[in-house]
């Protein structure tokens, strides 16, 4: 009998400690942290933030391919690259199926997707966290990240989706990019355009909305008391270098421009409100560009880049003969593309005569060379413009009021010191072409004059062969074949 | 002798006086009395008591039984012969009459009380050393036992019970209380968790017992375990003997594939396991390889390797891979005993795989290679040809003057080592402690290489009622060095004419300066440097049990286990160093390197298991319940620095700096497991057998979806020999049919494979904070990989012969693998379960006694282990990887096969493109394509499996004997029905680096000109694009091709044993002595192989040559 007691006391002592057991079962080595315990709390929410941002940095995304090395050369706006001897002359000529490119473009790929995949672990673990919030920061860093979501998708998209979109209504329900929402090993489907830029608009709006608390927003619901408890340590300073409120809006009116027809009303709105309330400002006429070549007070959203320096100085540094990487640009191409035969033209504009180095017949870009410390744009790579909404904007309006969209791309122009103004009397075909023109000056290193030339469906790529016809074959960079093998996407 | 009739004695089935109304029929002439009773036994299913002897004695009978009765038969046969008869509690006692026998009877109970039932019962008589009669107890430990005189003496034994025995003095009535005792191997199977009777198991396991693994080896118990379970250990011809280098082992073939996490460089604690390798058990607790590697011998009481599913299962989740069980030496009597072992160990290097040139035939062929032929489109082609003429007058000349350096005796000597280990046991009948103390020093043949341990241990047993403590503490403390002359190869691969040493014995540091300027540095200078090469380990380990039994067939095992390991390791490279030469001016401040590793590890394990046991009739239950817990922690850390200005500063604080471009590194890992397990045997009257056993697991290295698993077995067999036909066949001892399936988990893999975790960018910030990013994809779902073992097999033991035949199916599932996904999900690679893998094979081991008188005896032995192994499914996912493979294979740089896996396929398969040799005409290889056409190119596409690198059998075969105190043992390995890959002619005949030494068929077996018939053909040069868009000029390679596939057999004398046991000499008892032994131990003898290849290429093979003595007090 007493036997049988002691056996029941250990069985049952066995049955509370299983109980408890599951949470015993929870640990990991030193040099990690568990995804629960960096949720744990609002700093680790922080922390995960931010290591999206650092990533963007990376070379593969918006540290120099995204930007002003890949994408640029897509556009064609350098000069061409020694064959074989420069690491992406293939990719510049649009041969995208050799060793080396398809390395790149994978690299590219995983990238954008291995971000997806931190946006979207910090946003389930936001989503299901139960720790307790000072007002305002969970719907910042939700938004922030919701926003980051769109951006990568949408970048995603104009990369290696079609070409042309808003004139091709036949694309509507063709398979789009894989839209990914969730960090699992189950990948997303891949979605038609409509549902995929639904998904994406989605997010935006959510995004915009959750924004509210950005104290960066005109309106802004954080209040001085809200901010002292959230951004004690100024983690939500410098909101231009994180997706702000105005950042939403600007993707807004790029995705809604990207789509055309009746989203360019829409687009049109968004890149007016950025316009008129957002904190960026234009180029003032006595601002100097010396120590911010990028002119920081543009940007809407930029991406600080670690080590910026290292990455592009050297492709930037065209003196040395032998750097076959240089991205370089004939005198010529440089001289026709702002007009320098029109002294009031070009010579006055402020992006030629001062963003340019010359060496020999070739000049190349010091936008982004990196050369102070002190400089207030010192490793910023900048992602979304200020002038891109008066070009949206004006790319609207001259289908209605041609002249407020001529006084826009005015606006520009006069901030860059053109000095002759633009005729009053353009058609929209001419608007057109100042826009095409004021993109090709603007976007010099910056990575998006190609997808502006693949939102238009150029069938002639400025700048280019003109044998050669741009098509999808050109504008679409093919998905990486092990995408398409382990996923089974279609393109 | 007289032999004792034990299959007559069946007290235990009680039949009453009604077997007499049975009626007889029998006829037979010039019958054998006993022949006779066992008919009669049969027929009246009656028991018969009897001595053989005394029937041995009569003379044969004719009987002639009609409708008899029993007591008619009985006196039928006893009016024949001078027998008598009579009948006790229903059992019919034959007896002579003038012998004057008596019979005792008795009661045999426990410490309880309980009465204990089949308790063999042997009476003796003390003055003539002749055994007599036996008997058993029945259901109520009831005996009754004949004896020649009541001045004999009866011994009681019982699996369970230690044996005991009682003088009559003159008493016919005895109550004897048995004491549980210890269990000793032949009764039982060790499994590590509770022991299981031998005679009821349907498991497939092979027990190996001390004496086996002294004669089989010298070192460590893996050289003694390969020579008996050969295929079990993986080839390395890379560390040879290393003393220091831990073996790989496979049980039962590949499960796993190889891992493809790397941890990270510079790790030395060895925390990390191979994802194959099996399971230690040391004393019930859970051990590393290189705690066995450094076991002491001769504390090792068996080793029990647990092969298939019913004898595994226990292990659950750990087991896929088996389990090796390891049992030290347990206290053995209650009298003090002192031993001590004394080992002197000399190893030779064995060099007979090496075939390399001496100086003037490297240089006869240098010049056939055209080394000294100006370079084509050289800058200055007149300076360019006396360059290369001076050079050659310069070797020339040396090797006129007869510079020969034989460069692989450089490093190497004969190694000599001693171990001397201590063993004490001490105290009183429930108090006992032994205690072990060795000291082992391996010497390595590399110079200055070799191993050092001390260890420690302390066992302690208390036995108080019902309950028995037991505490085995032990401590090891190990020193390892690496030799400070560097790697084998790099002896291997200088040129004869090339100089090590100056006539006056200095040693220079450069072995050759050209005309030209160029350097070749010596590697033996390093020796001259203070270099420090070492690691070494502190471990402490402590396990308690507690073993409580209230009452008879019932008892709960409680266990405690901690095992503490701190590592440390230095690896020094002086300043002087030859590493160092191609350092620029600016660097020279950067010479000399350190690295410092840093360790430690927990082990923490509980377990509580509580059996029951019981009989009754002729069932009998078993049935174990069990809990375990247990946590697993390691980390370790590794520094670097350089800079040392001197070697005589022979510590890290005085480098100048931390190395260029590194940061402290390292690997932590920690895993926590809980389960739970029951067991349950039964059998019926010992003829079948039945086992399952079922275990649930847990682990914090798997999904949180997948926490829990269970495993299970199921065997069965069939005790043929427990059948009445097999009775009364006497020969047969034993035959046993059984078979066992189930399932079991393995566990060896990187603790956070599945699990979401974050890693800090330690680099960068952004505006001032911090980031941190995701390090791999999740998988809550991933779950153990687990193998599903059939089993089937047979035990016989007959007249002498024991043989015993497995045959396996071991299927891996759920093979845990790095999948390609696609990169849209954010990552490349998701660790998850796929695929299939099935290993085959049969194992067959004989035992012969050949012949046996007294203590002196022969016997030989035979094993034979098949090994297939074939992937079932999996190539799909990993078709990523096979891409990649083939892309290297492709190189022209490469010049190993690369591994592949797909479907059907073995995981061992050698891929290569079959080649028909080489072209006479052209020199070229000339290619099959897979559309069977023939070609110049070498295609990864055309890429065959040309062979298995593991071979199909392996086995081991021998005799032993011993006669008049002297002892001999001779035992063989042998292999065959795979192939090898012959890296040796790649490397140094056909893909031969001229600057370098070369193997002899250089000279005779390349093709050199047009017409030619040759084996091996010449390579040329190509060209590397490199960054910045130049070229720079690679020498080609051979890629994979079956030219160079060879079948491998071997066979190897493996041990030679021969010793003296002094037990016949009377000087050995006035000298208190109990035993003295000495004996002479010869290890890896010679070797015959169908392949010539170089073995042993960072580090030499070595034979062993040994003398032992050992001495009990």
């Amino acid at each position: 009998m007493k036997l049988k007691k002691k056996f029941i006391y250990i069985g049952l002592s066995l049955a509370i400690g299983l109980q408890s057991c599951e949470k015993w079962f929870d640990v990991t080595a030193n040099d990690q942290v568990r995804a629960e315990d960096q949720f744990a709390s609002a700093d680790g929410f922080r922390d995960a933030l931010i290591g999206v941002y650092l990533n963007m940095g990376n070379q593969s995304l918006y540290g120099k391919d995204m930007t002003f090395n890949m994408v640029d050369l897509l556009s064609q706006q350098y000069a061409a690259l020694p064959p074989t001897l420069a690491r992406y002359s293939d990719i510049q000529q649009f041969n995208y199926t050799t060793v080396r490119s398809e390395a790149q473009i994978e690299s590219v790929w995983n990238q954008l997707y291995y971000t997806v995949a931190n946006v979207n672990a910090a946003l389930t673990q936001l989503e299901n966290s139960d720790i307790s919030w000072h007002e305002g920061e969970q719907e910042i860093l939700r938004g922030e990240l919701l926003g980051l979501r769109a951006f990568l998708h949408f970048d995603i998209m104009r990369l290696f989706g079609h070409s042309g979109f808003a004139d091709r209504p036949e694309l509507a329900n063709k398979l789009a990019i894989p839209y990914s929402t969730t960090y699992s090993k189950d990948y997303a489907p891949q979605l038609g355009y409509t549902e995929t830029f639904a998904l994406m608009e989605k997010d935006l709006a959510e995004a915009a909305s959750l924004l509210k608390y950005d104290p960066i927003h005109a309106q802004t619901s954080s209040t001085a008391a809200i901010l002292a408890q959230i951004n004690r340590d100024g983690f939500y300073d410098n909101r231009q270098n994180r997706m702000n409120y105005y950042a939403v809006k600007a993707l807004q009116a790029r995705v809604w421009a990207w789509q055309g027809g009746t989203k360019m009303a829409n687009a049109a709105e968004a890149a007016q409100e950025v316009i008129e309330a957002s904190p960026a400002t234009l180029l003032g006429p006595n601002q100097s560009l010396l120590n911010n070549k990028t002119i920081a007070n543009e940007h809407i959203f930029s991406l600080k880049v670690s080590g910026l320096e290292d990455i592009s100085n050297p492709l930037l540094d065209i003196a040395n003969n032998t750097n076959y990487n240089a991205l370089k640009i004939a005198n010529a191409t440089v001289e026709n593309i702002y007009e320098v035969a029109i002294p009031t033209i070009g010579q006055a504009d402020v992006r030629f005569n001062t963003l340019f180095t010359t060496e020999g017949t070739s000049k190349a870009s010091i936008k982004l060379r990196q050369t102070n410390v002190n400089d207030i744009d010192y490793n910023t790579m900048p992602l979304i413009k200020l002038p891109e909404m008066y070009y949206i904007a004006a790319e609207y309006w001259q289908a209605t009021d041609l002249q407020r969209a001529i006084s826009l791309i005015e606006e520009v122009r006069q901030s860059r010191r053109i000095v002759q103004p633009l005729d009053n009397q353009l058609t929209p075909e001419e608007i057109q072409r100042e826009l095409l023109k004021e993109y090709l000056k603007e976007y010099i290193s910056e990575g998006q004059l190609f997808f502006y030339y693949k939102r238009l469906g150029l069938t002639q790529i400025p700048n280019y062969s003109t044998a050669i016809e741009a098509d999808d074959n050109i504008y679409m960079l093919p998905f990486p074949a092990s995408e398409i093998e382990a996923g089974n996407r279609v393109q | 002798m007289a032999t004792l009739s034990i299959g007559l004695m069946m007290l235990a089935t009680s039949h009453s006086v009604r077997a007499h109304a049975q009626q007889i029929y029998l006829s037979k002439t010039n019958a054998k009395v006993e022949d006779v009773l066992i008919d009669i036994r049969k027929q009246a299913k009656v028991d018969l008591l009897y001595n053989k002897a005394d029937l041995e004695k009569v003379s044969r009978v004719n009987v002639d039984f009609k409708n008899s009765s029993l007591s008619e038969a009985l006196s039928s046969i006893a009016t024949q012969t001078a027998l008598t008869y009579s009948v006790l509690n229903g059992v019919v006692i034959i007896k002579m009459p003038e012998a004057q026998q008596q019979h005792v009877q008795g009661t045999v109970k426990t410490p309880n009380g309980q009465p204990l039932p089949n308790v063999s019962i042997t009476a003796f008589n003390s003055v003539t050393k002749t055994t007599t009669v036996g008997a058993k107890t029945n259901e109520a430990g009831e005996f009754i036992v004949l004896v020649e005189s009541l001045q004999d003496s009866l011994s009681f034994s019982i699996v369970g019970f230690e044996r005991q025995t009682v003088a009559l003095a003159g008493r016919s009535t005895l109550s004897i209380v048995m004491h549980e005792r210890v269990e000793q191997i032949d009764d039982v199977v060790v499994t590590g968790i509770f022991d299981r009777r031998a005679e009821s198991f349907t498991g497939s396991s092979m027990t190996i017992k001390k004496e086996d693994i002294r004669r089989m080896g010298s070192t460590n118990v893996f050289q003694s375990l390969r020579n008996i379970a050969p295929s079990m250990f993986l080839d390395n011809f890379d560390m040879g003997s290393n003393p220091n280098s831990l073996p790989d082992l496979q049980l039962r073939g590949a499960g796993s594939l190889p891992s493809t996490t790397d941890m990270g460089a510079g790790l030395k604690g060895n925390y990390l396991k191979d994802p194959s390798q099996p399971l230690f058990i040391l004393d019930g607790f859970e051990a590393s390889v290189e705690r066995i590697f450094d076991l002491d011998i001769n504390r090792i009481e068996s080793v029990t390797i647990l092969k298939d599913a019913a004898s595994k299962a226990l292990y659950g989740s750990k087991a896929a891979n088996g389990v090796i069980v390891i049992e030290t030496t347990k206290i053995s009597g209650d009298k003090p005993i002192v031993s001590y072992n004394f080992r002197l160990n000399t190893d030779l290097t064995d060099l007979t795989s090496y075939n390399l040139t001496n100086a003037r035939e490297k240089l006869q062929a240098e010049v056939m290679d055209g080394v000294y032929n100006p370079v084509r489109n050289s800058f200055d082609p007149p300076a360019n040809y006396l360059e290369l003429q001076q050079l050659y007058n310069q070797r020339l000349k040396l090797v006129e003057e007869g510079l020969d350096t034989y460069w692989l005796a450089k490093p190497i000597r004969n190694a000599v080592g001693q171990r001397h280990s201590v063993s004490v046991e001490l105290g009183t009948r429930d108090l006992r402690v032994l205690t072990d103390v060795m000291y082992n020093d391996v010497q390595g043949v590399m110079k200055g290489s070799g191993r050092k341990n001390v260890s420690g241990s302390v066992s302690a047993s208390y036995r108080t009622n019902n309950f028995l403590f037991r505490n085995i503490m032990s401590y090891t403390s190990n020193n390892s060095q690496e030799s400070p002359y560097g790697t084998f190869n790099e002896y291997a691969q200088m040129n004869p004419y090339w100089r090590a040493q100056n006539s006056d014995g200095n040693i220079p540091f450069y072995a050759e300066i050209t005309p030209s300027g160029d350097r070749i540095t010596n590697p033996l200078y390093n020796s001259t440097l203070n270099n420090k090469l070492e690691q070494s380990y502190t471990n402490f380990t402590n396990n308690l049990y507690i073993e409580w039994m209230p009452i008879m067939g019932l008892r709960a095992t409680a266990r405690v286990g901690v095992d503490n390991k701190a590592s440390g390791a230095d690896e020094f490279y002086s300043a002087r160093h030859t590493r160092f030469d191609s350092y620029s001016q600016g660097d020279a401040l950067r010479k000399g390197s350190y690295q410092v590793n840093d360790g430690k590890s927990t082990y923490l394990s509980g377990d509580l298991n509580v059996n029951y046991s019981r009989q009754v009739n002729k069932h009998y239950y078993f049935a174990n319940i069990g809990y375990n817990v247990s946590e697993n922690k390691f980390s370790e850390r590794v520094y670097f620095a350089e800079g040392f200005p001197s070697d005589r500063l022979q510590d890290i604080i005085f480098a100048r700096s931390y190395a260029v471009d590194t940061r402290p590194a390292g690997a932590d890992g920690i895993s926590r497991d809980m389960g739970f397990l029951t067991a349950v045997s039964y059998s019926w009257d010992n003829r079948f057998i039945s086992d399952l056993t079922y275990r649930a697991n847990a682990s914090s290295q798997f999904g949180a979806d997948k926490r829990w698993a269970s495993f299970w077995s199921l065997g069965m067999g069939w005790n043929l020999h427990n059948e009445t036909w097999a009775k009364d066949i006497p020969a047969i001892e034993q035959l046993r049919v059984r078979g066992s399936l189930g399932a079991t988990g393995n566990q060896n893999f990187n603790t956070n494979a599945s699990i979401a975790t974050y890693r800090y960018a330690l680099s960068a910030y952004y505006n001032g904070f911090p980031g941190s990013q995701l390090v791999n994809m999740v998988n809550p779902g991933l779950q153990w990989e687990s193998s599903f073992d059939y089993n089937g097999g047979l035990d016989l033991k007959i007249a002498g012969l024991g043989i015993r035949f497995d045959y396996y199916e071991r299927y891996t599932e759920n093979l845990v693998a790095d999948i390609t996904i696609p990169g849209s999900t954010g990552f490349n690679i998701v660790k998850d379960n796929l695929g299939r893998i099935k290993n085959t094979g049969v194992e067959t081991y004989l035992n012969y006694a050949v012949w046996q008188q007294g203590r002196n005896f022969l016997s030989i032995q035979a094993g034979i282990e098949t090994n297939k192994n074939k992937i079932v499914e999996l190539s799909n996912a990993m078709k990523a990887f096979n891409d990649r493979m083939d892309a290297l294979a492709a190189d022209r740089g490469n010049n190993t096969p690369v591994k592949k896996y797909q479907d059907g396929m073995s995981l061992d398969a050698i891929w290569a493109v079959p080649s028909l040799g080489i072209d006479p005409a052209t020199g070229n290889e000339i290619y099959v394509r897979q559309d069977g056409a023939t070609t110049h190119a070498w295609n990864a596409n055309d890429m065959i499996v040309a062979g298995v690198s593991r071979p199909s059998y392996q086995g081991t075969f021998g005799l032993y004997g011993e006669y008049q105190g002297i002892g001999l043992s001779v035992t063989a390995r042998y292999l065959g029905g795979g192939q090898l890959y012959n890296q040796t002619l790649v490397d140094r005949v056909e893909n031969v680096d001229m600057n370098y030494n070369v193997d002899r068929r250089v000279l005779t077996g390349r093709w050199l000109t047009p017409g030619q018939d040759a084996l091996y053909k010449r390579l040329g040069l190509y060209s590397i694009p490199i960054e910045g868009g130049s070229t720079t000029s690679a020498q080609e390679m051979t890629r994979a091709t079956t030219r160079f596939v060879q079948d491998r057999k071997e066979l190897d004398i493996a041990a030679i044993n021969v010793y003296y046991d002094f037990y016949a000499h009377t000087w050995i008892r006035n000298l208190k002595l109990q035993r003295l032994r000495a004996a002479f131990n010869m290890n890896d003898v010679a070797k015959f192989s169908s392949i010539e290849i170089e073995r042993g290429l960072s580090y030499p093979f070595s034979r062993t040559v040994s003398f032992s003595l050992t001495a009990t007090f």
